[in-house]
């Protein structure tokens, strides 16, 4: 008898069901009786283990949700199609993977803003090999996304404005991202995509989740950066375009913009709307369309 | 979910409250820790501890949320990250780990046996004794989560797990010679 209102004594205590006096009467018993201590200390042992077994499974609950690694976090898995570190992708949905795409946006307006002179000093180096892979989590989006190239394909692009004979180099078909006319939006996938094909991204902070076209104003042939999406001014939806990701010897990464058979430079840190302007540097250039061609 | 509902479905042990959490605040953790010369394996592991953290916070008797839920979270997860980073800085040399470790290695033992009893309890006993012990349920709540017909069932149940795993404890304890 005495054991059992012992136990029940010793419950209450150490899992906190005592009132402060009651716990102070409870401790001067036990400094009194060495047997009562010795049951509480392995009482203690024991709930405290039944604690610590609890939080291993609520940790490994946790650890087992999946959360998409950075600034896409919570976002629907529409279309997913990941860049490998020095790889350029002409498909009309493309999204960059990169491990360290933590960073706050105050951090990467400072890392674009040095990539971007880094950029500047390397525009004359020469390319690396470079293939193109398309990484996929659901074949289905694929497949859509597939069919929106052929769509694309199909419409003759049409050349205009005054294109240098130089810039107008003849290059392979550029498969355009075609937006949904009704939301001229498009969903791009999230970024759960297998780590192992990310290269050595650890300079590349720069990606676009996304791109929006505003073909309200033809003539409006512009460009701006906003939350990671690029938002391109201009008749984009009825002609063909495709974004390329170029990277440098250096692996200082740059985006560029082929359009009608040039290219125009996607500086990183423009919050506003900025004209687009055909590159002029030959062995940029070249290195562009050697990216296309594979 | 507002911050009261999550309160709320923590207070009845319901862990899709922290799933919601987690997802919820991942971002902002883990940058955090990021940021401050943390790993992205560090930052999961804190970001974890900080929401159990959390979660016997809300579960004590006591909890008066005073801010928003993630301005809680997140000053949780700033104070483990901080005294990780004391505890890396510090623990440098491995002679004083070894010191305690000498002195505590009855009681690792003794740990290591109780640990092997609850593994080797019966499902429903083991979340029958974590909800009392860790998530402070009462016998209602308890009786409600397992479908018991009642408080009393499962106040006996309770009761009936704990000293059976006591029984196992006391047995191991005995043959290793803890007990005099």
């Amino acid at each position: 008898m005495e054991m059992e209102h012992n136990y029940e004594l010793i419950d209450q205590y150490l899992s906190g069901n005592m009132s402060v006096s009651e716990a102070r009467e409870f401790e001067w018993q036990i400094s009194q009786d060495p047997l009562l201590k010795n049951e509480v200390d392995f009482q203690r042992d024991i709930i405290n283990s039944i604690r610590e077994y609890r939080k291993a499974q609520l940790k490994s609950r946790l650890n087992n949700i999946k959360v998409g690694n950075g600034y896409l976090s919570g976002t629907a898995s529409k279309i997913a199609a990941s860049i490998v570190a020095g790889t350029v992708i002409t498909a009309s949905i493309w999204y960059i993977v990169n491990i360290n795409n933590t960073t706050s946006k105050e951090q990467e307006s400072q890392i674009i803003k040095t990539e971007q002179i880094q950029a500047e000093q390397q525009k004359n180096t020469t390319t690396q090999t470079l293939s193109s892979e398309i990484v996929d989590t659901e074949t289905n989006h694929t497949q859509v996304a597939n069919s929106q190239n052929k769509k694309v394909k199909n419409k003759q692009p049409i050349l205009d404005e005054n294109a240098s004979k130089e810039n107008a180099t003849a290059i392979n078909t550029p498969e355009g991202i075609h937006s949904n006319s009704e939301d001229r939006e498009l969903q791009l996938g999230d970024s759960q995509l297998p780590q192992s094909s990310i290269g050595n991204e650890s300079i590349n902070k720069l990606h676009i989740d996304e791109v929006k076209i505003d073909a309200s104003n033809k003539k409006d042939f512009s460009y701006k950066y906003s939350d990671n999406k690029l938002y391109l001014y201009g008749d984009f939806e009825s002609k063909t375009y495709s974004i390329v990701e170029y990277v440098p010897a250096n692996k200082v990464k740059q985006f560029y913009l082929n359009f009608e058979g040039k290219y125009y430079e996607l500086k990183p840190n423009q919050y506003k709307p900025v004209k687009l302007r055909a590159i002029t540097d030959s062995s940029t250039i070249a290195a562009l369309q050697a990216l296309e061609k594979k | 979910m507002s911050d009261e509902e999550v309160i709320a479905r923590i207070k009845k042990g319901d862990e899709r409250a922290l799933d919601y959490l987690y997802k919820k605040n991942y971002k902002m953790m883990i940058n955090m820790i990021i940021k401050n010369n943390g790993t992205e394996d560090e930052a999961k592991d804190i970001y974890q501890e900080s929401l159990i953290v959390l979660w016997q916070k809300v579960i004590s008797d006591d909890f008066v949320l005073s801010s928003k839920l993630s301005t809680y979270l997140y000053s949780i997860c700033q104070n483990l990250w901080r005294k990780e980073l004391d505890r890396k800085s510090k623990h440098t040399g491995e002679d004083e780990i070894n010191k305690s470790e000498i002195n505590d290695l009855d009681k690792t033992e003794r740990i290591n046996i109780i640990n092997k009893c609850i593994n080797e309890l019966g499902e429903t006993c083991k979340a029958i004794l974590t909800y009392y012990y860790f998530d402070n349920l009462s016998m209602s709540d308890i009786a409600e989560k397992m479908g018991f017909a009642n408080s009393d069932t499962a106040k006996t149940k309770k009761y009936k797990c704990k000293q059976e795993l006591d029984k196992k404890i006391r047995t191991l304890y005995k043959a290793s010679d803890f007990l005099d």
